[in-house]
């Protein structure tokens, strides 16, 4: 059952990542493995406006980018508007750790 | 006066990564029946694929089970086999985080929320909170 789907496309020498639908056990690896096809070439920023669900494992999927973009100097920026994205940062007290902006613009220039 | 329906519920479905979608499915669909607000709908959806990945993961049984009782007072979730061991790790992305461990993200949404024996346990009241 495929419950997320990924875009990707490229501004400025950006990848954005596009994540529409839900991520969970099933689906986090697919995430996995687009942000680790990204993450060698540039900045990267995923825009998880879309997302109607989250849970713990794809928030691990994220946490783990946003080391390794940090560790090879190329920035993780994520896009969150309120909803279940935001609510999971929050109660996990995790979003102080992460690179988040309200939009894909907001992130594009901040890269 | 509420007019729920009331009695047991129970979903038991294999332990693999396909059937969290279909866990959330089912208690958020048990949810809108009972006139739970989307809020209360979102923060069950959010404990359920938690506890069920949990046990995906840790590889207790075969099989998952939610089920409860929808009573007088409230609604009465359990979803097992679990228990309130830290799954830090255990996923894609290996980060130590220790407020991502299963009681800590239930606890927070629902503070009511209990381990007991190998059940996640979780009571919805009818009444509004304070």
């Amino acid at each position: 059952m495929t419950h997320l789907t990924i875009e990707q496309s490229e501004s400025n020498g950006m990848c954005i990542l596009t994540a529409v639908g839900e991520i969970d056990l099933a689906s986090s690896p697919d995430l996995e493995t687009r942000l680790s096809q990204c993450l060698g070439d540039g900045p990267v920023v995923v825009d998880l406006s879309s997302v109607s669900f989250i849970d713990s494992t794809g928030l691990r999927v994220l946490l783990a980018a946003h080391s390794g973009a940090s560790d090879g100097g190329n920035p993780l920026g994520l896009v969150v508007t309120d909803g279940p994205v935001t609510k999971l940062l929050s109660i996990t007290g995790v979003d102080g750790h992460l690179n988040i902006f309200r939009s894909v613009d907001a992130a594009s220039s901040d890269a | 006066m509420r007019s729920q329906p009331e009695g047991p519920f129970k979903l038991t479905g294999p332990s693999s990564p396909d059937h969290v979608a279909t866990a959330r499915l089912f208690i958020a669909s048990l949810g809108r029946t009972l006139g739970l607000h989307d809020e209360v709908i979102d923060d069950l959806r959010l404990a359920v694929s938690e506890a069920v990945t949990a046990s995906i993961l840790t590889a207790r049984s075969n099989e998952v089970t939610i089920s409860g009782t929808i009573g007088p007072e409230g609604v009465l979730v359990q979803v097992g086999p679990v228990s309130d061991q830290k799954s830090v790790g255990a996923g894609p992305g290996h980060v130590d985080q220790p407020s991502l461990d299963l009681g800590s993200i239930v606890r927070a949404l629902f503070p009511n929320a209990a381990f007991e024996g190998d059940r996640l346990v979780i009571t919805v009241s009818w009444r509004p909170p304070a």
